[in-house]
C-alpha cells in the first residue's frame, strides 16, 4: 500500500509517499527523505531534548539532548531516567550525563549548556 | 564627555548580531556589539530543542550549542553587555548613540550601524479575549523561559492559542515535562507553523489542533479557571453557539512575531507596512545611509541560519562605501505577500543578491522566476510551497548589467 507522511528531517517538509510492495519513495527533494520514509514507517525514531535539575539556583535546570535519535516507543523511560537525575557538579556542554540511559545500548545523555 | 569611535557597531548579540560582527571584524578594525541582556546569544538559550544548524553546520543541533559555535567566532570584537541604548541619532556622515551599562553612561560615534534587535511576541493584550485578567496567561516565549531557564511548569491543564512555531514546540515540551495540552486553537484556515512542527510536536503526542477557532474568553478571578473557544467563519466572525468551555490552569498565546522597532523608529528609518521592520536595499541598507537592519529586526526569518547569513551579508555589505544611491521599488504579482529587499539599488549592484519572499497561499507545481527588466536572472520549480514557510533565494547578476525594474513572479506550470 501507499504510505503519505511529511519529511521532518529539515523545514522544507517535502510530501513524501511510500510505496511499500515496490519500497519506494517519491516526493523527496533529497536521498535523506527517502531513508526518513523508510524508517518513519517501519520503526519511527525522534530526537529526545529536555532538562535536568540542578543543585545549583543560578541554573536550576540544565539543557540535554541525547547522542543519537531513538525509538518512538522508548521516549517515555528516556524522559523518566532524565527527569529522575540532579547534577550536583559543575559540568560542560557536550559532556555525557548518563551513559546507556534507560538500558539503551549506545545512547547517551548529554547537555547542551555548561553547569556554572 | 568623552567619545568612543568605532568603525562599525551592532546592536544586539543574538545570533544576527553575532554574525554581522564576526563578518564584520574581516573588514574594520573596531567593532562593538551592545547587548541588552548578560550574555551573548539572544533567544537561542532557551531554544533547547533541536534542528538548528541543518543548513550552516550540516548538523541538528539545539540552541545553547548553535549559539556557543557561532559565539566561538567572535575574536577581538568589543562586547557591551547589560547595555540599553537610550540615544540615538546620525547627521549627515556618524552615528552617534548613547548607551547605559553597568559601569556608566557611553557615548558612542560610528561609521556604520548594524540594527539587530530581534523580534517581540504579539502579546496576549494585541489580540481581542474578553473576561477577567487572571495569572496564567503566557506567550510562548515566557512559557519557553519559565520551562527551560527557571525549570517551573506554567500549568498541568494547558490551552494553546495559535500555531505558530514556538507554540507547537511548546506543546511537545509541555507534554513530555508532564503536563497535558487539551488542544492548539488556530483561528485560521490553516497552521501558522512548519509543517515538520505539527508532525513531530502535535501528531507525535495526539495533540488536537483545531482549525478556524479561537478562544472568545477567559475565567478565572485570580488565577485562569477556563477559556471559551469559538468557531469562525471564512470572514473570521465567530459562529454564535460553536462556544466550548474549556477547564485549564494555562493559556498559552502563540500569536506571531512582530520585529522590534524602536531603534529604527529613533533614526526616523522608513518602514514596511508588510514586514513591520524597515524598508531595505539589496545590500541590506535602511533608507538612512549606512544603517543596516538584519534577521528578526528586519522581517521574521523561519531559521536561525538564514538569520546568521543576513548579519553576514550585510556586514560584508557595509565595508563598501556605495556611490550615490538610486532607488527603485522591487514587484511582485500577487501570490506573494512580501518581498525582501523591498527596494532596488540600480547604481550600485552587487554580484550575488539574496531575496526572501513568502507566499500568501498554498501553491503547488510552480516556478518562482526573477525578472531584471525582461531578462530571466534567477528561476526556481517548487513541488509546494505555503505561507509559514520562508524562501531565501540567491540571485546571480552578471557584470555591468543594468536594469530599470525588478519584479518576481509565480508561475503555474502547464499540465
Amino acid at each position: 500500500m501507499e504510505h503519505k507522511l511529511t519529511c521532518i528531517i529539515c523545514p522544507n517538509g517535502c510530501e513524501l509517499v511510500y510505496d511499500d510492495r515496490k519500497d519506494k519513495v517519491s516526493g523527496n527533494l533529497c536521498p535523506r527523505g527517502e531513508m526518513f520514509a523508510k524508517q518513519e514507517i517501519l520503526d519511527p525514531h525522534r530526537m529526545v531534548t529536555a532538562l535536568v535539575k540542578t543543585k545549583f539556583s543560578s541554573t536550576p535546570v540544565v539543557s540535554v539532548r541525547l547522542n543519537q535519535k531513538i525509538k518512538k516507543k522508548d521516549i517515555a523511560k528516556v524522559m523518566k531516567a532524565i527527569d529522575e537525575m540532579i547534577i550536583n557538579k559543575k559540568m560542560k556542554m557536550g559532556e555525557v550525563i548518563i551513559k546507556d540511559v534507560a538500558d539503551l545500548k549506545g545512547i547517551d545523555v548529554i547537555l547542551t549548556k555548561d553547569v556554572e | 564627555m568623552k567619545n568612543e569611535n568605532y568603525d562599525i557597531v551592532i546592536i544586539g548579540g543574538g545570533p544576527a548580531g553575532i554574525a554581522s560582527a564576526y563578518a564584520a571584524k574581516k573588514h574594520f578594525n573596531h567593532v562593538l556589539i551592545i547587548e541588552r541582556k548578560d550574555c551573548l546569544g539572544g533567544i537561542l538559550e532557551q531554544c533547547i530543542h533541536d534542528g538548528f544548524g541543518i543548513s550552516r553546520y550540516n548538523e541538528e543541533l539545539s540552541g545553547p550549542e548553535y549559539a556557543r559555535k557561532e559565539i566561538a567566532k567572535l575574536d577581538n570584537i568589543d562586547v557591551a553587555l547589560n547595555a540599553n541604548v537610550y540615544a540615538i541619532t546620525k547627521d549627515d556622515e556618524l552615528i552617534k548613540l548613547s548607551y547605559y551599562a553597568p559601569d556608566g553612561v557611553h557615548h558612542i560615534v560610528a561609521q556604520k550601524l548594524i540594527i539587530a534587535t530581534g523580534c517581540r511576541e504579539r502579546s496576549a493584550k494585541e489580540i481581542t479575549i474578553l473576561g477577567t485578567n487572571p495569572s496564567g496567561v503566557y506567550t510562548a516565549g515566557e512559557a519557553q523561559y519559565y520551562i527551560n531557564i527557571m525549570g517551573k511548569l506554567p500549568g498541568k491543564r494547558v490551552v494553546i492559542l495559535g500555531s505558530g512555531d514556538i507554540g507547537l514546540i511548546m506543546a511537545r515540551r509541555l507534554t513530555l515535562e508532564g503536563a497535558k495540552v487539551i488542544g492548539v486553537y488556530e483561528i485560521k484556515n490553516c497552521p501558522s507553523g512548519l509543517e515538520r512542527n505539527i508532525v513531530q510536536c502535535l501528531k507525535d503526542y495526539d495533540i488536537p489542533l483545531h482549525l478556524s477557532t479561537t478562544i472568545s474568553s477567559v475565567k478565572g478571578r485570580k488565577k485562569l479557571t477556563s477559556v471559551t473557544t469559538v468557531k469562525v467563519d471564512e470572514n473570521m466572525k465567530h459562529i454564535e453557539g460553536s462556544e466550548e468551555e474549556i477547564e485549564c490552569d494555562a493559556l498559552i498565546i502563540s500569536a506571531g512575531l512582530i520585529p522590534v522597532n524602536d531603534m529604527m523608529k529613533k533614526l526616523g528609518l522608513k518602514m514596511s507596512p508588510r514586514t513591520k521592520g524597515p524598508i531595505v536595499d539589496e545590500h541590506y541598507m535602511s533608507s538612512v545611509p549606512n544603517v543596516y537592519c538584519v534577521g528578526n529586526a528586519l522581517h521574521v526569518h523561519n531559521l536561525v541560519d538564514d538569520v546568521s547569513y543576513t548579519g553576514e551579508r550585510a556586514a560584508t555589505f557595509a565595508k563598501d562605501n556605495l556611490k550615490e544611491r538610486e532607488l527603485i521599488d522591487v514587484t511582485f504579482d500577487e501570490h506573494i505577500s512580501y518581498v525582501v529587499p523591498e527596494v532596488f539599488d540600480i547604481k550600485n549592484i552587487p554580484p550575488l543578491v539574496d531575496f526572501a519572499l513568502r507566499v500568501k497561499e498554498e501553491m503547488k507545481n510552480i516556478t518562482l522566476k526573477i525578472y531584471a527588466d525582461e531578462e530571466v536572472i534567477f528561476q526556481r520549480k517548487y513541488v509546494k510551497l505555503l505561507p509559514p514557510e520562508m524562501l531565501l533565494v540567491k540571485a546571480k547578476i552578471k557584470d555591468d548589467m543594468k536594469m530599470k525594474k525588478i519584479h518576481l513572479a509565480i508561475e503555474k506550470e502547464d499540465k
